[in-house]
């Protein structure tokens, strides 16, 4: 130790309370944006709050709050942070924190708690949120010490980051945060912890390298791992190295540029029906950063039925989870793809080549727009064509509009399609959005949005006037719970039960918040809306479009069912 | 359908076995047997967990706990006596 470094610790320590020793190592770790909502437990931390450079946005509803942190992490790739209250407030978040436990996003969520006296004695707005939340965290703490509580915040920060990115949750009764605590961060139980593993071993890399180059019908399957990971750039070089198709999964949308000649778009249940036939007809299914899905595989018993598979993921859970991996690759996508890179060769794919193309002519994504009413398809795609010179982000919700979108609006690029994967949360969309375009306030954020989705989250609407957001909201409006009532005409024989929705006009609920809205009957009304929308750069936009309520979402089989049971459009519709 | 056991060291704080078997209980698994001893002087705490469950859900559940923040080594057991059947046996032999 340098003489300096003994005066400094022989100094005195300042003092402070916990509360501002947590609001400033949050500043301290480049925090710039906490979604939350206050409440009385909260306030030592809002009071510390006070002044801060970091940007308070208020949300309506704590559900919102976690949404808004995902939305700022998807889009940044950095920690995204919300902040609750005790009791209900903590609650409400659980929704959140577990869509960002299945779809791997990291959040720091911060709950107040009611004072230690009450812990456990039923006190006014107590719940147990750890013991509620550690199934749906990678990890959480109760912090009962004052010393304690910054350096806490610096671990969690670092494991919602860390190795398979994730959410955590911090709790600190009301009175901790009112304790004294040193004002200069001390090192904590995490400072020593080994980070994951990120590179594969030798072996297993030439074993998965002689794989691939000797395949015959290769697939690349990749998922949100790889833009987690930030490994798009590699994955790119390996399929234009290898000429190995590419498919993407829904949380994988933009790790590899969907216009590229290469690219089979999204898989699985409402994928394209010929990335799921290439997936079924492969003989080698390299997955990176995916997790075979359930909604991917369908009928595990027959899923890709002749294929070896190389499974990449730097969560040794997955590895084999679902489908036995031939050749485990353990490690992160970036740094595993650059060690595989070199070792890989091109393999003789070119009859391959022919049926895909083959597949792509005979069974493309189709819709035909014709008559008064829109097409949700040509609403999406329309909007697509008219932006995607801008680099959009888009942020959807829950649903057929999901689906759609998924298969219409074409991502070129990581961290720009943002959309609730595994737990499939209705209400994520537009609060994703506005914590999207807090993280990046020069990109043109939209937020892709049904009709029975926006209801579940439209008060944060408030917010994004509040904050002068100028994200864009489409409300497809078909009248329904779409996708709901897809399934109820598929498979419970057209039995239509409470999925009508008698919904308000949206334009002007959302002028009542303060926002420009633009209403959309008829289809040559779409292009004029919309450019109306983008001009809008001060504050929100909704552009509400009326849809047809009876068009349902293809391809798609049946969940449970195998691939051959996919019906590939509208057995109503008879291609002209 | 057989029956492993685990011995797992990990930090010694409240809550570790409620995250230990909701880890559990998610693969519908029962615990068979189990044990705890408590860490000394801030060392960690050492469980020792008997299931009953195929060996691939034995393979997922190991896992899962080593990927718990608290659980810092996770070793199978599986064929050893555990270590509250190691007790037990030592009590009936001294009796």
């Amino acid at each position: 130790m340098t003489a300096q470094a003994r005066a400094h610790q022989a100094q005195p320590k300042a003092r402070t309370t916990a509360a501002r020793a947590m609001a400033d190592e949050l500043v301290a770790l480049g925090v710039t944006h906490i979604f939350g909502h206050p409440g009385g437990a909260a306030l030592p931390l809002y009071d510390a709050l006070h002044g801060s450079p970091i940007r308070h946005l208020l949300m309506r509803h704590e559900q919102g709050a976690a949404h808004a942190a995902q939305g700022f992490a998807r889009a940044t790739g950095r920690p995204g942070v919300c902040l609750a209250t005790s009791g209900p407030g903590a609650t409400n978040l659980v929704t959140g924190l577990t869509d960002a436990m299945l779809d791997s996003t990291p959040v720091v969520a911060l709950t107040a708690q009611v004072a230690t006296s009450l812990l456990g004695r039923d006190g006014f707005q107590e719940a147990d949120i750890v013991g509620m939340t550690q199934g749906i965290t990678k990890h959480n703490w109760l912090v009962l010490e004052p010393e304690d509580v910054a350096a806490t915040v610096r671990y969690a920060f670092r494991i919602a980051a860390m190795g398979r990115p994730g959410p955590v949750l911090v709790d600190v009764p009301r009175d901790v945060l009112q304790g004294e605590a040193s004002s200069e961060s001390t090192d904590c139980e995490g400072s020593n912890v080994v980070d994951v593993q990120r590179r594969a071993d030798a072996v297993s890399l030439r074993r998965a390298a002689f794989a691939i180059s000797n395949a015959r019908r290769p697939v690349l399957y990749v998922g949100g791992g790889v833009i987690s990971s930030g490994a798009s750039a590699e994955v790119r070089r390996l399929a234009h190295k290898t000429r190995i198709p590419v498919t993407t999964t829904l949380m994988g949308k933009g790790a590899f540029p969907e216009t590229d000649p290469l690219s089979l778009g999204m898989l699985g249940m409402h994928g394209t029906a010929y990335a799921n036939w290439a997936m079924h007809e492969s003989d080698l299914i390299i997955a990176l950063g995916a997790r075979f899905d359930d909604r991917i595989t369908g009928k595990l018993a027959t899923f890709a039925p002749h294929a070896k598979i190389v499974h990449l993921d730097i969560d040794p859970v997955e590895i084999g989870k679902i489908r036995k991996a031939d050749y485990p690759l353990h490690g992160d996508a970036k740094t595993v793809l650059r060690q595989l890179l070199p070792l890989v060769g091109a393999p003789h794919t070119n009859g391959w080549h022919d049926r895909i193309a083959a597949w792509k002519a005979e069974a493309p994504l189709h819709y035909e727009q014709s008559g008064d009413v829109i097409l949700p398809q040509f609403a999406i795609e329309t909007l697509w064509k008219m932006t995607r010179d801008r680099r959009p982000i888009v942020t959807t919700d829950v649903g057929q509009h999901q689906m759609w979108a998924a298969q219409f609006w074409k991502c070129d690029e990581p961290n720009a399609f943002i959309t609730s994967g595994g737990l499939g949360t209705m209400g994520f969309g537009l609060p994703a959005a506005i914590g999207a375009q807090c993280g990046m306030p020069d990109r043109l954020v939209i937020n892709l949005n049904g009709d029975g989705s926006f209801q579940q989250t439209m008060q944060a609407m408030a917010t994004a006037v509040e904050e002068n957001l100028p994200i864009k909201v489409i409300v497809l409006d078909n009248q329904n719970l779409g996708m709901v009532r897809q399934w109820q005409d598929l498979f419970y024989e057209r039995r239509f039960f409470a999925v009508e929705l008698k919904n308000p006009d949206f334009a002007k609920l959302a002028e009542a918040f303060g926002a420009a809205a633009f209403r959309v009957n008829r289809p040559e009304e779409l292009v004029p809306a919309y450019e109306a929308a983008l001009a809008v750069n001060d504050r929100p936009a909704l552009v509400h479009v009326r849809t047809d309520g009876n068009e349902n979402c293809y391809p798609m089989w049946p969940a449970g069912q195998s691939i051959d049971t996919m019906v590939v459009s509208d057995p109503r519709k008879k291609k002209s | 359908m057989q029956q492993h056991t685990f011995g797992i060291k990990a930090k010694d704080a409240p809550g570790l076995m409620a995250r230990l078997e909701t880890i559990l209980r998610r693969q519908r698994i029962a615990i068979r047997s189990f044990s705890f001893e408590g860490g000394v002087g801030g060392g960690p705490a050492r469980i020792d967990i008997v299931i009953e469950a195929d060996e691939e859900r034995s393979s997922l559940v190991e896992r899962q706990f080593m990927r718990l923040e608290d659980v810092t080594e996770v070793v199978r057991m599986t064929g050893t006596p555990a270590f509250a059947q190691s007790e037990f046996t030592l009590e009936e032999k001294t009796a």
